[in-house]
């Protein structure tokens, strides 16, 4: 099964998230306003693509408005795909965090 | 839509243009304007235009990575459908990829010893400016051409010209083979050996060439009398690892020198070979260099070497020189020394002169050399050439698919071009691992230290670079083009086109030039080993085999010759010793002699002692040898040779009995025999008779020859070994085989030949590669033709005939071009040589048939095979 590196996990949720709303410079914004991570503006589509690649994603071009001079936006959508293994990733996560009880009660009293 | 002018600069939607992929630019330019509207509001303008471009700067790898991804894609694909042919047609494309990578390999060896050639004494700092003085003495063009000059015309040259000359180097060391060293530990051991390569040099040496010590300090470590400075190596034979400075080596059993300093290993592209160097100051003290000798101005034999000031041009000084030489040699010499400036770099390959410092190569070797790497290079390109067209057809379907779902021209051409591309750099790769394997083996036999790191060494990079674009490029584009401009019907069809019939017209010149280029190789090569052979077996008049030489000059064993004679001469395996004065075959001196009427001239010399004739195997013709039985030989008589009777005109060498020469009589005639070395002529020549003063003794006898008929050698050496240490314990034995001696002189053409005939044999193996693919490919080809003529009746020797001859063909108008070019361009080396081979018709025939017969060989393999194929099988489907 293929496992999502954390980059991959956050650009997806990111464009989830986004819905309508995921254009190249959206995501960009988001990633930096949740992460502190601020990619270049070339930069952002160097992972988006390979998550293109992948199957994970789905690109359209926009015929675009406002200040972007007539200039299309690129959208990115999730694929049933992209969807499945974000599921997959988190329930490793999740089984991953089930620790033991004494391990818990430690955690809350450091 | 708005209407805002854009806020990105000119400049910056270039820079896009350029680095962003077509089908991202607009989508790319859309993010920045979006970007900067945003930013805008917030920061200002000014602010913004320093956030684009820092922006830009940020997105370069991106952009980068994505373009060359493209690159990569289009690159991959390529790769992809040359790895998918090369599995298809595996034979063939091993056979492609060897040819070419030896002929790479080859081509880059060859180019390694070449530029090593070339480099000899070019990473001196000033090496432009430095210049070896060189001592000509001739009197109606007989006499020497001397590459070392006399001892004090440095000293005369710095004080006559301190405008043009900055500093002046001498080297010098007797002119002896040897001489003679020893280290005395302090537990009493000695240590002590006979050294070639020790040197009296100036102090300058440091500053005026770009040696360097290891340890001590340069500016002092010669300057002062008793000093040396000797290489690390040098130091461990006499001192082991311990710290060598400060220690003391003695000379000649006499004289003290303490090291001074230790040697960088100097670089082996020099022609200035030494592991000492002792201050020239040494040679004031008269123990060291008597007097009259340290100011003579006839003897010749210091190795000057000039370092002229910047912009001084050598002419205008050499023309000062007939000034210089009537102010400052003796009378006697003046009418026949010319002083001549030679420049440093051109020592190594331009020069071959008299007393050389160590033999030089030549540059006619040089550019045999890079003829044999440029065929080399070219067979194999050729090859990799004519195998691309041949296999090409077969993929003409390909091709043609490709055209009709509407790839153009340009895009065949660079697919194609990118699989040369690949092809070539597996190739280069090969060929790097070849060379790799083989360099060891080269520095074997050629005596180089070549060392292999493309990385250290920028030219050999270059090269490598050259060599691959060239190679990609001329055996990419041919193909390509004459791929691309297939009509795709017609070639899905797999009929033979009209440019398919071209392309074979081509293909043929192609294989004539190859194997035209092969016969060339095999031609030069049987031509230079017969001539070797010639030179090796040649009657050289004299018999070196069992004659032991002894370097003596300057070594205390001369005081004892008598009683050493006396000795030898007891043991039963001892012919017969003499002295000589420098070794026969190879050197000899010259001296001026006074015929009767009055008239001097110059004749080649040699100083010997009693039973020459007898110890170096030379035939008299009439009178006798140097004897004891006659006191007086060395004041009243000389032996001359026959050829000096021709050209004295002393009729028959009976007649020339009792002639004068010098107030001295002829005694005796000998047969004319090679006193030096082949590559001169037999001229005049003298024999003395050294004088029996110590002083003569230890001047003009510089060996002590032997020799022996005996099949103990070993045990005669222990035994001449045993009475020299028992007459003079502290000078070190040492001897040497003349015929050894001899044949080191042909080294340069022996490892010539050597080599050509290594790599003639890999060109004649490279182009029967092609020829055994291209055979294949055409057998293939007539697979229909040769199953209805067999339906028909024809004999599978008639097929395998028919078949072979159109390449036979070929190769037979490959020779009749190959013939002439030999034939012309081995006359011109054979120039080289007073003495050479005729060439006759032998090496051209032998080449000839050779040629005929692997190629017969080669194409009637592939044509059995087609002929015994059953018809049924090629014909079913028609």
């Amino acid at each position: 099964m293929t496992l999502l590196s954390r980059t991959e996990e956050m650009l997806l949720l990111m464009v989830c998230k986004l819905q309508d709303e995921a254009y190249g410079m959206q995501i960009r914004n988001e990633v930096k306003s949740l992460t502190g991570k601020l990619y270049s503006i070339g930069g952002i589509y160097v992972p988006l693509d390979r998550l293109v690649a992948k199957g994970f994603l789905e690109m359209q071009d926009i015929e675009a408005s406002g200040d972007r001079l007539g200039r299309p936006r690129r959208r990115f959508t999730i694929t049933a795909e992209g969807i499945q293994v974000l599921k997959e990733t988190r329930q490793i996560e999740q089984s991953m965090w089930e620790l033991p009880d004494a391990v818990m009660k430690k955690m809350k009293l450091a | 839509m708005n209407d805002r002018k854009t806020r990105i600069p000119w400049l910056g939607i270039q820079l896009l243009k350029m680095l962003v992929p077509e089908e991202n630019l607009s989508l790319i330019i859309g993010d920045f304007e979006e970007y900067l509207a945003e930013e805008e509001q917030e920061k200002g303008r000014v602010a913004v235009l320093l956030m684009f471009w820092v922006q830009i700067l940020k997105s370069v790898p991106a952009f980068m990575i994505q373009s060359l991804r493209f690159r990569i894609l289009i690159f991959n694909h390529a790769i992809h459908m040359a790895v998918r042919n090369m599995k298809r047609h595996f034979s063939d494309a091993l056979l492609n990829l060897i040819g070419l990578s030896v002929g790479i390999a080859g081509f880059l060896i060859i180019m390694m010893y070449v530029q090593d050639e070339l480099s000899y004494d070019q990473f001196h700092q000033k090496s432009e400016r430095i210049h070896r003085v060189l001592d000509f003495r001739k009197v109606n063009d007989i006499g020497e051409e001397s590459a070392s000059a006399p001892t004090p015309l440095a000293e005369r040259m710095i004080l006559d010209y301190p405008d043009q000359i900055q500093a002046v180097v001498r080297f010098f060391n007797f002119q002896a083979p040897t001489l003679a060293l020893a280290s005395y530990s302090e537990l009493g051991e000695i240590r002590q050996f006979n050294e070639p390569r020790l040197y009296f040099v100036d102090g300058e040496i440091f500053d005026v060439f770009d040696f360097k010590l290891k340890q001590g300090n340069q500016e002092s470590a010669l300057s002062g009398p008793n000093k040396i400075v000797l290489t690390a190596d040098m130091a461990a034979k006499y001192f082991d690892k311990k710290d060598p400075i400060g220690k003391t080596l003695r000379f000649e059993d006499k004289t003290d020198f303490v090291v001074s300093g230790v040697l960088e290993p100097p670089p082996s592209n020099t022609h200035l070979k030494f592991d000492f160097l002792v201050s020239f100051e040494t040679l004031d003290n008269p123990i060291v260099m008597r007097e009259r000798l340290r100011t003579s101005w006839i003897w010749n034999p210091c190795w000057t070497y000039l370092l002229l000031k910047p912009g001084v041009s050598p002419e205008v000084l050499e023309r000062q020189f007939p000034t210089f030489v009537a102010k400052h040699f003796p009378e006697s010499r003046r009418g026949r020394v010319k002083l001549y400036l030679q420049p440093l770099e051109a020592i190594h390959l331009h020069s071959n002169l008299d007393y050389e410092m160590s033999p030089n190569s030549s540059m006619i070797y040089v550019r045999i050399f890079v003829a044999i790497a440029v065929f080399i290079l070219l067979i194999s390109c050729i090859n990799f050439v004519n195998l691309v067209t041949a296999r090409a057809n077969r993929r003409f379907a390909e091709i043609g698919i490709r055209k009709i779902l509407g790839s153009s021209r340009t895009q065949l051409i660079w697919q194609l071009i990118h699989e040369s591309f690949f092809l070539s750099f597996v190739a280069l790769c090969l060929a790097l691992i070849l060379v790799w394997l083989a360099i060891p083996y080269v520095n074997e036999l050629t005596a180089k230290d070549l060392v292999f790191s493309p990385l250290q060494n920028p030219w050999v990079l270059k090269w490598l670079i050259i060599t691959y674009l060239g190679v990609s490029v001329v055996s990419g584009i041919y193909p390509a083009f004459y791929i691309a401009d297939i009509q795709p019907i017609q070639a899905i069809k797999g009929r033979v086109l009209k440019g398919a019939a071209n392309g074979i017209s081509l293909r043929q010149c192609l294989v004539v030039g190859q194997f035209g280029l092969s016969m060339l190789l095999i031609i030069g090569t049987l031509v230079a080993f017969t001539q070797f052979d010639y030179l090796q077996k040649r009657q050289l008049g004299f018999k070196p085999e069992q004659v032991l030489l002894l370097p003596t000059l300057r070594s205390p064993i001369m005081g004892h010759y008598e009683a050493l004679k006396a000795d030898l001469l007891q043991n039963t395996s001892i012919v017969s010793l003499t002295t000589v004065e420098d070794v026969p075959g190879m050197r000899h001196q010259t001296g001026g002699y006074k015929t009767a009427d009055g008239t001097e001239q110059q004749f080649a010399r040699l100083i010997v002692h009693d039973d020459f004739a007898r110890t170096l195997g030379v035939e008299l013709v009439t009178g006798r040898d140097f004897s004891h039985e006659f006191g007086t030989d060395a004041e009243e008589s000389i032996v001359v040779n026959e050829e000096m009777i021709n050209q004295l005109g002393w009729g028959t060498p009976e007649n020339a009995l009792g002639k004068v020469l010098n107030d001295a009589k002829v005694i005796g005639v000998v047969k004319d025999f090679h006193f030096s070395s082949l590559h001169h002529p037999i001229g005049p020549f003298v024999l003395e008779r050294v004088y029996n003063d110590a002083r003569s003794l230890s001047f003009s006898a510089r060996y002590i020859a032997i020799r022996m008929e005996t099949k103990e050698i070993a045990e005669t050496l222990g035994f001449i070994e045993g009475k020299w240490k028992s007459l003079v314990p502290n000078a070190p034995f040492e001897y040497k085989f003349l015929d050894n001696m001899l044949n080191s002189q042909y080294k340069a053409e022996s490892t010539l030949s050597t080599l050509v005939a290594i790599f003639c044999s890999l060109s004649l193996l490279i182009a029967c590669m092609g020829l055994y693919g291209l055979a294949s490919f055409a057998a293939r080809q007539r697979l229909k033709e040769v199953g209805i003529r067999k339906v028909m009746g024809a004999s599978v020797t008639n097929l395998v005939l028919m078949l072979s001859s159109s390449f036979l063909k070929l190769v037979g108008l490959a020779v009749l071009i190959a013939w002439p070019v030999a034939y012309f361009l081995l006359n011109e080396w054979l120039q080289e040589f007073a003495y050479r081979i005729d060439i006759n018709v032998w090496p051209f025939l032998t080449s000839g048939l050779l040629g005929f017969f692997v190629v017969f060989i080669t194409v009637s393999f592939q044509a059995l095979k087609v002929s015994l194929v059953n018809p049924v099988h090629t014909l079913r489907n028609e």
